[in-house]
Formats: C-alpha cells, structure tokens, sequence
C-alpha cells in the first residue's frame, strides 16, 4: 500500500485512521532529493557485513561509553519493546523456537 | 589485574542478552568488565548458526516479518556480538570423537572448540546446568562466572611458565589460525608470499633498506659471515657470555672466536677491550645484545671504522629494542635475529632474519640462503638450504599484530621487576639498562650469591627459573681449542651469579609481587 503524508521536522505520521496488526514495524520511506540539505549523508541499512564490524570495531576501540545494552538496544531501535515485551522466555521457548526455525529450514522449504 | 582467563559464552547467555535484558545484567557486567580484568571472552563458531536460527525466529514471532527485517535485526545483533568476542574454531579431524563421547552435541561441540584455550583458565558460562562440556570444562552461570573473573583465584605463583606463550598463543589464536589456514590454502610451503609480506614488514619496523629471513637466528649469523667474506684462519671478536650459537658459527667456517671480556654493568662486550684484541686476522665484530639491550654500539661501530672492519649486531634476544633511538637490527652493517619461540618476536620453530642497508650484502646473504643461487639452477656462490618455512613466517605475521602492545609491557614487567627487587629485596643485583637504550627484557637476569640453593628454593614453590648462561664460552670444552685461554674473569664471576626470573608481556603485577616475595623468603633463608 502506498499513501502520501507529511514528513514534520522529521516525523512521519501515518493517517490516523489506518489500522495495524503489530504496533511497530518496517516501512520504506521515499524522501525527495530537493529535501536534503547539502552535505547530508542519508542512513542506509544496507552495508556490508565488513563495514558493520567495523564500525563495531571502531567503537570499541574508543570506547568508555557505550554498553552492550545501549548498542543492543540501538540496534533493536523501535522493535526493542515488542521483542522483549510479553512473558519471560524459558528453557522450552528456546527449544521450541530452535525446533520451529530447523522446521522452517529444512521442511518447510519450497 | 589478575587477568589471562577465559570465558566461553553459550548462546543461551547471548540469546538471553538478546531478548531478555531482566535477566542478563551478569552477562552485561562481564562485557563491562571483560578487558578491566584480563578475562577474553569467547564464542564458538558452532554457536553462531544457531544464535540466528533462533533470533530470526523469535523476532518473526513478535512481529518482525517485513521484507528480512528478522534476518537484518539478526545479523546486525551477530556482528555486534563478533566485534566484541572472539570466536572459537571447530576442528574436523575431531568431530567423530566428540560425537561419540557427547551426550549433546551441540553442547560438546562447543566444548571441544575451547581446547585450544589455557587449560585451567577458562570457563563456560551457560544458564543450562545440564550443558555437556565432556568433563573437561565448569560450566558457570553469568552470576558465577562474573565473581571468578573478579577474583584473584588463579594468580599463585604455582601456575607460572618460565615464559607465558599459552596466553599470548589465546591472544592471537584468530589471527595465527588465518595465517595457517591461508598457507594451508594456497600450499606455498617454500617461499610463499607470506615470507615476502613478513620482510617488507620487518624492514619497515627496523628501518632499514633490506630484510632476509632464514630458518633459524643461528643460521643467519653464518649466512652473515658467509656475505663478509669470512673463512678459515679469520678472527672474529666476540663475547664469551653468549649462546653458544654466536661462538658455534664463527668456528664452523674454520674462523676463530676472540672472546672479549664484558661490561660488569650490562654484561654486553666492553668496547674499551676491543680494540687491544684487533689483529691483522681479524675480519669482523660480532657483539650481542644480550638479554635484550643493545650493546655500546657507537663504541663499538668507531673502532670497526678506524679499522676498516664490518660490524654484526647479533640481536637474537633484542628485537624491539632500542639504542639512542634506534631500532636494534639497524645499528651495524648487519642485524641479525631470532624468531626462536621464546624470543621477544618469536614463531612457533626456528627462524630468524638479516638486516642491512647494503644492497650487495643483501644480494649476497639473500643467494647464500638458496643454495648461493641467482637463478634457478645458477650457483654463483656456496650457500645453504637456509630459507625460513612459509608457515613459520606466517606465525610471526600474526605475532607482529601484538607486538608493539608487548614491547611495551615488556618495558613495564621488566621496571616493574626492578622496583619490586630494589624495594623488598637485599643482595640482588638487578639489571642495568643504560639510559640510551630501552631493553625487550628477552631475560630478566638477576645477580644473587648461592644461585643454586636460590633456585632450588623458587622451584619448590612452583617459580622456575634459568640460567643464561652458567658457563662462558670460552670454558666451554669445544672452544679451548679454537678460542680459548683468553681470560674474561667479569663473565666468569658473572655466569657463577646470574639466574633469570619468569619474565614475558603477559606477565601479571599480581605474580610478579608473588615471585618476588618468594626470592626475598629464599634469598634471606
């Protein structure tokens, strides 16, 4: 689906009358060139591997700051809470989540 | 600190770490504290496939469905991980084995992957009691493990090594494992790439035009002499208070060790004898750098001037070190070093290298190592089957990451020392670095009365020591013959005294205070 709305010192808001099955996830974003101030430098997910290690090299080199929880945390960014949110996870969750991957994988294959 | 321990994270830490912060703020702790207290912290490779699975499948489930945004969060979170652990090997030749003897695999897989670790120093850290580590590791839950990094368990004095390369071998063990590999790759075991990429290295760290490497710091001291020139009814002047590797070469071209009493303070050759020894024969001066600390080099390169003589630094144990600010290996007409595996820069066999700013020198020693071939099947000169292996340069590649960080602790262990003996200890006599040079320490070498009994005393309380070296060489019987009956009565009384402590960069302050509370008991009993 793709709709038209307005970006506000940064902030898009989807119209309010649209309904959604999870209370975070994933949209794309298409921002006009004429938009961008000179010398911004768009965010992209797509690096490589390589350079995410090594920004995570490079980070702990300088490091006196950051914790393991701030950098999971900024990378679990907006999903952080409905990931964690719900009951504690147990023993059997994570069998049964390794079982239902393993599944996904090799039997459910296509 | 107390440090050189090792912890092996099972993925149920990092997945709790992942997805249940309420109960992971141990394992938080022991990422916060890992480097403040000398821990490594580990992962095995055969963790991380299922880490993913898992993840990916726990983030689907709460909703992170959009076009492999499971899959990103995931593997985001893994190089997180990857950039802060180092990760543990799985070894084919012994999964059939581990198979057999696991109850879980998955578990006893993880298990196996740590024996390349320190034994006795390393924990795995899982919240499964049950976790099969085959009997051969304890298995902690991160609260426990937590405590056992923080404590000074495992700092006596009984689980010292002369020289600590365990520790370093877990420091390195990624880098060394690649380089390896790599050989094992490309199957270059003679001259390969890797013995090309170590001498532009070399000279670069040394500074200093050309760099040859060789199969052992024995054989380049021969190679040396062979490129001079040096044969049969030559002399070369020396020290006696030497491995005999540096009186040994000399002979075996049929050349003659002139042994030259040392300097009472820095037990290097004393230029103010050197020169009385020159004689029509003589063809070279090889001093060397003893323990770690360069010779009087300027001395010593005036008077091979004024006589038209070249000079050999034999820098076997002084890689690292400095004169006036210079490099060791680059303060003669030629360096020569080790890379035997307890020297400061060293491999896991023999090896060694040559240094020289002179180019017909270099062309020279470079044909001596290969048979004196300038061509295939073109010998030009005699030479020797003396090129240093593929593997073993590739192991000292991976040593080079490391090397500057244990230089400098080196620095810190061997003032370290002096501090401690100078404040505690009465009748030592510690060593003496000149204020122009800074020492690799390769030894640190004390002098104390009644060595023997001295000794006897530190190794009943599990400290070993050495003796470098109890006898000069010119007492040595094969050298009567051929050096000989020069007297050098400071190395005598020297070698009756000297006894080198435990020494190495991954030394901790912790067994240093140990030790030297043990030499203070033993030197006053």
């Amino acid at each position: 689906m793709i709709i038209e709305t307005i970006c506000e010192h940064g902030v898009v808001r989807l119209p309010a009358e649209l309904k959604f099955q999870h209370d975070t996830f994933t949209v794309k974003v298409e921002v006009p060139d004429r938009e961008l101030s000179s010398g911004a430098q768009p965010h992209t997910e797509q690096r490589s591997p390589n350079d995410m290690l090594s920004q995570t090299r490079s980070s702990l080199r300088a490091r006196s700051g950051p914790s393991i929880r701030d950098e999971i945390d900024e990378i679990l960014g907006p999903w952080k809470h409905q990931i964690q949110s719900g009951p504690l996870l147990t023993a059997d969750d994570y069998d049964r989540l390794r079982h239902e991957a393993l599944k996904e994988k090799y039997l459910d294959r296509k | 600190m107390i440090g050189n321990k090792h912890l092996v994270l099972d993925l149920s830490v990092i997945l709790d770490l992942w997805l249940k912060p309420e109960s992971s703020r141990a394992t938080e702790e022991i990422f916060a504290c890992a480097a403040e207290h000398g821990t490594c912290l580990w992962v095995s490779a055969a963790s991380l496939p299922t880490l993913e699975f898992i993840a990916v499948r726990r983030f689907k489930e709460k909703g992170v469905n959009a076009d492999g945004a499971a899959r990103d969060l995931a593997k985001r979170l893994i190089v997180n991980l990857l950039g802060q652990v180092k990760v543990l090997s799985n070894k084919g030749f012994e999964q059939a084995d581990v198979y057999l003897h696991a109850h879980e695999f998955e578990d006893a897989q993880i298990a196996a992957s740590a024996r390349c670790l320190p034994a006795g120093r390393v924990r795995l850290v899982s919240t499964d009691a049950s976790f099969d580590a085959l009997g051969e590791l304890p298995v902690y839950p991160a609260e426990q493990a937590l405590e056992w990094m923080q404590s000074t368990t495992g700092s006596a004095a009984n689980e010292l090594n002369f020289i600590d390369l365990a520790t370093q071998q877990a420091a390195l063990r990624p880098q060394i494992e690649r380089n390896i590999e790599t050989v094992l790759r490309h199957g270059q075991y003679i001259m390969g790439p890797e013995v090309k990429q170590l001498e532009e290295k070399l000279a670069t760290y040394v500074g200093v035009k050309h760099c040859i490497t060789a199969s052992s710091g024995t054989d380049t001291l021969l190679i040396a002499m062979m490129a001079l020139g040096i044969g049969r009814g030559d002399e070369i002047i020396t020290t006696p208070f030497t491995f005999v590797a540096t009186g040994e070469m000399i002979a075996l071209l049929g050349a003659t060790p002139v042994f030259v009493d040392i300097d009472p303070k820095t037990y290097n050759i004393d230029p103010t004898r050197i020169e009385a020894a020159i004689t029509a024969r003589t063809k070279a001066i090889m001093p060397v750098s003893l323990y770690g600390q360069c010779a009087d080099m300027d001395a010593i390169n005036a008077i091979a001037n004024k006589h038209g003589l070249p000079v050999i630094e034999d820098a076997a144990q002084s890689f690292g070190a400095t004169y006036k600010g210079k490099k060791s290996c680059a303060l003669s007409t030629i360096g020569s070093t080790s890379f035997f595996p307890s020297k400061p820069l060293g491999g896991y066999g023999d090896g060694g290298a040559l240094f020289t700013d002179d180019d017909d020198l270099a062309k020279a020693m470079r044909e001596i190592r290969v048979h004196g071939q300038d061509r295939r099947y073109h010998h030009p000169r005699i030479g020797i089957n003396g090129r240093l292996d593929t593997l073993q340069a590739a192991v000292v590649l991976a040593k080079m990451e490391r090397f500057n960080w244990e230089v400098e602790e080196r620095h810190k262990v061997g003032d370290g020392y002096t501090a401690m003996l100078a404040s505690r200890c009465q009748g030592i006599v510690t060593p003496y670095i000149e204020p122009y040079n800074t020492s690799v320490y390769a030894q640190y070498s004390i002098l104390v009365a009644n060595r023997d009994n001295v000794a006897k005393r530190l190794n009943e309380k599990g400290i070993p020591t050495a003796v470098h070296y109890p006898v000069p060489l010119n007492q040595q019987p094969a050298y009567r013959s051929v050096g000989g009956g020069s007297a050098t009565p400071i190395s005598d009384e020297i070698s009756r005294r000297v006894m080198s402590l435990p020494m190495g960069p991954d030394l901790t302050s912790s067994q240093q205070q140990a030790i030297v509370e043990v030499l203070n008991g033993s030197i006053n009993a």
